[in-house]
């Protein structure tokens, strides 16, 4: 918990300090274009990754649906792609708003939701240890990094109705 | 759903989809049932999202309070899905983009 609150933690004017390693930053910088590149590429639109980050909105009524995805399909790459913009502008911030650790907050959940599913995560990881020599060990490392840091993000943005 | 995440089993018992769609279902309760049957939105359970962040979009996105957001969370967790929304159709659609959004995986339907 204390380790958490040092690597963001509100402060008195609103905002929101940002404590986090140039390596940790350095790796977003990474991976968030990836993602932006999947998501903004036709071809992609049937890769079960993208198909996890834009997900039927009707799922009884396919003519409903179509028409739905007609419209907001695309309000929904671009909000995506604004989220991960306002990451990367912020990369290197000492100091947040709240409408930025949102971004930021909704990017490192679309890399995890895409990674999940490239890594077919079920639910409660309570099976064996990945061993060190398994192939996809470095892919779940990063996905329990990103684990981490939307928990600590979510602490730090605190209870929204409280 | 994953290593961080925390269960909580002191919570209290959270209500069914039913008894949510019976409180809801006053607000519009004289209107042509057959007609203009609300919309209702449903979000369904999935291994990526963690339960602390599910709880805090339902909060932040519906204004629920902690403990609505989190029995409505742990209907997701152990029933596969929970009515979080219901409405017209077009305020229900932009709730799903919104959980969408978020990540969440949401779908709408007429409420039966």
């Amino acid at each position: 918990m204390a380790l958490r609150n040092q690597r963001i933690k509100s402060t008195r004017h609103g905002t929101y300090r940002l404590n986090l390693p140039a390596e940790e930053r350095q790796l977003l910088a990474h991976l968030l274009p990836q993602v932006k590149e999947l998501i903004t590429t036709p071809a992609n639109e049937s890769d079960d990754r993208v198909r996890r980050l834009f997900p039927v909105a009707y799922a009884d009524d396919a003519a409903h649906d179509a028409e739905y995805q007609h419209y907001m399909r695309d309000e929904l790459v671009t909000s995506r792609v604004k989220s991960i913009d306002t990451v990367l502008e912020s990369i290197e911030a000492r100091e947040l708003t709240e409408p930025q650790l949102m971004a930021w907050m909704r990017s490192v959940n679309a890399v995890r939701l895409v990674l999940g599913t490239m890594l077919d995560i079920q639910e409660d990881e309570g099976g064996p240890e990945l061993l060190p020599n398994d192939p996809m060990f470095s892919e779940h490392a990063l996905y329990d990094y990103l684990s981490f840091l939307l928990e600590t993000i979510i602490e730090a943005l605190g209870d929204p109705t409280g | 759903m994953s290593l961080i995440t925390r269960h909580n089993g002191g919570m209290p018992a959270a209500p069914s989809p039913a008894e949510i769609d019976q409180t809801e279902e006053q607000v519009s309760g004289d209107t042509d049932l057959s007609a203009d049957r609300p919309w209702i939105v449903l979000v369904w359970n999935d291994p990526i999202n963690t339960m602390s962040y599910v709880t805090w979009v339902f909060q932040r996105l519906f204004g629920y309070t902690k403990e609505k957001a989190t029995a409505l969370m742990l209907d997701v967790h152990h029933k596969g899905r929970a009515v979080v929304s219901n409405g017209p159709r077009e305020k229900m659609e932009i709730d799903v983009f919104r959980l969408h959004e978020h990540g969440l995986w949401a779908t709408m339907q007429k409420d039966e």
